[in-house]
């Protein structure tokens, strides 16, 4: 009988085997062997062992394979005929032929192939040439790793390797593949290493789905820790099972309290119930919107904008949510602020358009209609656009005392007078809302000072000059405006030109609106005018221009 | 003209900060008739008017006085039962509760409107 350690293949039951026997799965994926035990030391096999050369044949059948073997000339290989095939070998052909995995039978020392269909088709390019060869010279690329395993295996030995990394030229060129391979001794008649079996599976497809998978997962969390989103996923309840570096370095919590419902806890805690009414909403709809404010690790809470789509199995059902949270808050305090620009817009615009009605009517009350109600309408139109181009870039480019007289003064368009005037003080900038009359005041005192002071005199000048006071009513600015040298026509004496509109805005205007003190000196020579007005903290710049 | 002669002998209270809207306004309640108090362009001043004076018909009010809000005012005018209306620059929208029940005239305000608003 066999010998028990000689596992021999039911072979020559016909070609008839079961394709449905389970193949053991490699349970590691080294590329090292994983099992390489020592030779196991044969006794001297009984006689009775040898059987008759050829008492044995291959089975029929066996595929493709199967009828190459039988027509194959052996007698030309260190084989010899199959008629004179030891019935060791005839056993372990059929093994080989009839199985559905790919196996190479290398018998002899110099391994001669025999293999069968599964084989042939990882063979490639090699097939069919490759049946009867040694195997050095079947496969010359990986002749050296060939030549250890039939040293190995014709010692007793058996070697197996889990995704083996190798360079083969199945088709003319160098491909890279990889394999599990399971080597084991199959023994002669006389319990010596005849041959070696070779399982030969190949799973260069599956390592390389594994490389992009692992590739593909690395992009992901590239992408998942470069973006500046927070990024998590949940469950379709909502329960988070994984957050990305990025919430955690927001929020400051570990994974361990950022899980499950723990999430909430970094949600500001006027938005948990927006939050949950959105988890509530989403499990229905499908979609997963909502803004709410995060806080964040000792630090004022943001508004953020999360959003997530739904990871759904092959039946459509919601598995999990893949989900970013997105920092808003910028973006929100820009559309507050606009909000806010717009309606203070609205307000300076209509509040504009009752001045300018007031204006047009106290005019005509002084001018009458006709050419001079024109002219000073005009006149004071501008000065109120000029005065409008300023604010409108105030929040660039704070308005400042000196701005507001340098342009009323500009506008008089009177290059010759320009020489004879001074304008002294500290930087001093001015509220938004004291502005507006402020100018309307300094265009009255100009344009007074071009149609009857200083700049009607060949010897006139103007000198407007402030400072800024401490008193006990807190800090106040003081302005003079003084136009010297004055000739006055005598025609101006009576009744003085100067006590009309402009007098009036000085002496009520500015009192009522800035809660100004105001003094109108008006002599033969000389016009001197100081207003004095509250500066809370806030209208100076400190320095100079 | 119905409404001009309803302001015959009222005391209307004049809270305006801008001087050219508040003579402006002051002008032509008194061309109608009306006794105007004021006008006043600040909380306080408003508020020590209110406090010295007897009676008040009614109030017209700016909401935005400078750097401050007029609400302090109406809350005092409510709490004498006096009625007043706002006169502003703002969208009725941006007037808060609970002064956004009160009657609201956009500016530039019209006189008759006014008029009518406070006295039917």
């Amino acid at each position: 009988m066999q010998d028990g350690r000689i596992v021999i293949p039911a072979g020559g039951t016909g070609p008839a085997a079961d394709p449905v026997r389970p193949i053991p799965t490699p349970a590691d994926c080294g590329t090292t062997p994983i099992a390489a035990r020592p030779a196991p030391t044969h006794p001297e096999a009984p006689r009775s062992a040898r059987r008759a050369r050829g008492a044995a044949t291959l089975p029929v059948g066996c595929g493709e394979l199967g009828d190459l073997v039988r027509t194959y000339d052996w007698a030309r290989t260190p084989l010899g005929p199959i008629a004179d095939w030891p019935q060791s070998l005839i056993f372990a052909a059929s093994t080989v032929l009839l199985s559905p995995v790919p196996i190479v039978l290398l018998w002899g020392a110099d391994g001669i192939m025999i293999y069968n269909d599964a084989y042939s088709g990882f063979a490639g390019g090699r097939h069919p040439q490759l049946l009867g060869s040694k195997v050095r010279e079947g496969w010359p690329e990986v002749a050296d790793f060939n030549d250890h395993v039939m040293r190995v295996g014709l010692a007793g030995g058996t070697l197996s390797y889990r995704d083996q990394e190798l360079t083969l030229h199945r088709y003319g060129r160098p491909e890279q593949v990889w394999m599990n391979l399971d080597y084991s001794p199959v023994f002669d008649e006389d319990g010596k290493p005849a041959g070696v079996i070779a399982i030969v599976v190949e799973s260069t497809e599956r390592v390389l789905a594994e490389r992009r998978l692992r590739e593909s997962e690395a992009l992901f969390r590239t992408l998942a820790q470069g973006i500046p989103q927070l990024i998590w996923r949940a469950g379709n309840d909502g329960a988070c099972i994984w957050v990305s570096p990025q919430w955690i370095a927001y929020t400051g919590q570990g994974d361990d309290r950022s899980l499950g419902w723990g999430w909430l806890d970094a949600v500001h805690p006027d938005d948990v119930a927006t939050a949950r009414t959105a988890w509530q909403e989403a499990a229905v709809s499908g979609q997963l919107s909502y803004e709410h404010r995060l806080c964040s690790a000792g630090k004022r809470s943001r508004w953020f904008q999360t959003r997530a789509a739904p990871v759904r199995d092959g039946e459509g059902r919601i598995v999990e949510w893949l989900g970013t949270s997105t920092d808003i808050d910028d973006l929100r305090q820009l559309q507050e602020r606009q909000q806010v620009m717009v309606a203070e817009l609205q307000h300076r615009t209509r509040n504009l358009l009752g001045v300018v009605r007031a204006i047009a009517k106290q005019t005509m009350a002084l001018t009458g209609p006709g050419e001079l109600f024109k002219q000073r309408f005009n006149d004071r139109l501008s000065a109120l656009s000029r005065v409008q181009g300023l604010l409108s870039r105030s929040d660039q480019e704070p308005i400042t005392l000196r701005t507001l007289i340098e342009t009323e003064l500009a506008a008089l368009n009177a290059p010759a007078a320009q020489t004879r005037i001074r304008i002294a003080g500290p930087v001093v900038r001015l509220r938004k809302a004291t502005v507006q009359t402020f100018a309307l005041a300094l265009h009255e005192l100009a344009t007074n000072a071009l149609k009857y002071g200083a700049f009607t005199a060949p010897q006139g000048s103007l000198s407007v000059t402030w400072r800024i006071c401490q008193s006990e009513e807190g800090r106040r600015l003081l302005m003079d405006w003084v136009e010297e040298g004055l000739v006055r026509p005598p025609e101006a004496r009576d009744p003085p030109p100067r006590s009309g509109y402009g007098r009036d805005l000085i002496e009520r205007a500015l009192p009522y609106a800035l809660k100004a003190r105001t003094h109108y000196a008006l002599s033969e020579t000389a016009l001197r005018c100081t207003i004095d007005i509250p500066l809370p903290e806030g209208e100076t710049a400190g320095s100079l221009p | 003209m119905t409404s001009t002669t309803a302001l015959t002998g009222r005391r209307v209270l004049l809270v305006e900060d801008d001087y050219f809207i508040a003579i402006d306004l002051k002008t032509w309640f008194e061309e109608g008739g009306a006794e105007v108090l004021g006008p006043v362009p600040s909380v306080d001043e408003a508020l020590a008017l209110i406090a010295g004076t007897d009676a008040i018909d009614a109030a017209v009010l700016d909401i935005n006085l400078q750097d401050e809000l007029v609400y302090p005012v109406a809350d005092a005018l409510r709490a004498r039962g006096v009625p007043y209306l706002f006169a502003t620059g703002y969208d009725p929208a941006a007037v808060p509760p609970p002064h956004g029940a009160v009657a609201l005239c956009q500016k530039p305000i019209d006189p008759q409107v006014v008029a009518r608003a406070l006295f039917g």
